[in-house]
């Protein structure tokens, strides 16, 4: 019995051996899975989510400064006239960096139909609707657009956090000296106030699925 | 099925590749394109697979007059037809498996309902043992008959096949023709475009001609 056991203790263990030894393509033709119909997207993703990320963060870190402001108790007209502009700038700016976003999105769109014109050939050969041709590819796209708007989220909440402690210290440094400033009190700062910035994402995942649908058909054409 | 009504084909430097040419493909018919190299076998095909537009003339598909239908209606046109590529047009990132599925999958069936019937074709076209490898390990032969079974598996009512045995040798090239007889023989119209006169003597069929942008049909 005791025999028995240990043979088949060996025998489980060679065999976990060479499974450890096979490659992972040996494993993948053991066992195949539907692969993507569009292999590489011809860009770097990961590029691509970084600048998005930081894209996004920027909208969120405006957002909330917005917010802040808005809130803001002020003691001079300087300070007021101050605030306004930044109302004013940075709405602008926030449509400026969704319009990067869009146009990052779309040259990213347009290198993957590049990098995989055969394989869309093909597809279109078999029959495949514009629709079909258009989701395989903007998934990716939709993806790391969302993403990076999830990544931008968190930074700007990080930021706020770890501003905060720094921000009172250099508040209480000032204040004893001048009193013409604008006093933005991060101490109040509560995260679930800002939960707009959700919206980043959504935006961002908006911006990513009109921007390369619009590249796809408007090439497909 | 297929209708030609005086169809003349330019490319953009004049140069004409058909002129004036009627042709009707029959259901349940098999046919040969023949002529010599640049006669414009090929640009016959891709005009009969929707893949160019006449210059001139009249070009029915199913009875749909191809220049008043949508892009769309054409895709669906086009999932009626198979066509066997000169050069396979596998994908390499695919396996044999999915490369066959691929008509069927870019239809959005869902792959419980054909897993079966590739499984079928493969042993069909003898490439069972060919099922997970991707075409770049595949011979000649076993890529041809992939493209085949590609082209068979969403039974199709007209398959088009250019130089389909161009790449292989003489006992394959009547293994090839063989299944294109078995195909022909369960109804599906079969035009292949050759210009190896030893695959035309070794099945009588009609010929279809080309030269010098005419067509002259050899029954």
């Amino acid at each position: 019995m005791e025999k028995l056991k240990y043979k088949n203790k060996i025998k489980i263990l060679s065999s976990l051996e060479s499974i450890k030894s096979l490659n992972k393509d040996r494993i993948r033709s053991l066992a195949p899975r539907p692969t993507k119909l569009i292999p590489n997207d011809g860009v770097a993703g990961k590029y691509l989510l970084i600048i998005i990320s930081v894209m996004c963060y920027t909208i969120s870190l405006l957002l909330c400064t917005i917010s802040l402001i808005n809130n803001t108790i002020t003691s001079s007209q300087i300070s007021i006239s101050l605030l306004q502009t930044f109302n004013i700038i940075s709405p602008l700016i926030i449509i400026l960096i969704s319009i990067a976003i869009c146009s990052v999105v779309i040259f990213a769109t347009n290198a993957a139909l590049a990098g995989n014109k055969e394989i869309i050939q093909v597809l279109n050969l078999m029959g495949a609707s514009r629709n079909f041709i258009a989701y395989q590819i903007q998934v990716k796209f939709i993806n790391i657009s969302i993403l990076g708007g999830v990544i931008g989220c968190i930074l700007t909440a990080l930021t706020i956090l770890l501003i905060n402690p720094l921000y009172n210290q250099l508040f209480n440094m000032v204040y004893k000296y001048e009193t013409d400033i604008v006093i933005i009190n991060f101490s109040n700062f509560q995260i679930y106030e800002y939960l707009f910035i959700l919206i980043v994402p959504l935006l961002s995942g908006l911006i990513g699925l009109i921007s390369s649908r619009l590249a796809i058909i408007n090439i497909l054409k | 099925m297929i209708e030609l009504e005086n169809v003349s084909l330019r490319y953009n430097l004049n140069r004409e590749i058909l002129n004036n040419v009627s042709l009707t493909i029959e259901p349940g018919g098999f046919y040969y394109v023949t002529g010599s190299s640049g006669a414009g076998k090929t640009s016959l095909l891709k005009l009969l697979f929707l893949s160019l537009k006449p210059s001139e003339g009249k070009l029915s598909v199913f009875g749909h007059d191809i220049s008043k239908i949508s892009n769309y209606k054409k895709q669906l046109l086009r999932r009626r037809i198979g066509f066997v590529f000169q050069d396979f047009r596998l994908l390499n990132h695919l396996t044999t498996y999915e490369n066959i599925a691929l008509p069927l999958r870019v239809r959005g069936e869902n792959e419980m309902n054909y897993k079966k019937d590739v499984i079928e074709l493969l042993k069909w076209v003898n490439l069972e043992h060919c099922i997970h490898l991707r075409p770049e390990v595949l011979s000649g032969g076993e890529k041809q008959r992939a493209a085949i079974a590609r082209a068979v598996i969403g039974s199709p009512e007209i398959i088009l096949a250019d130089e389909p045995t161009g790449n292989v040798d003489p006992e394959i090239a009547s293994r090839i023709l063989n299944l294109f007889l078995e195909l022909n023989k369960l109804g599906t119209s079969i035009v292949i475009a050759t210009h190896d006169t030893a695959i035309i003597k070794q099945i009588k069929k009609p010929v279809i001609e080309l030269k010098n942008g005419k067509i002259k049909i050899q029954k």
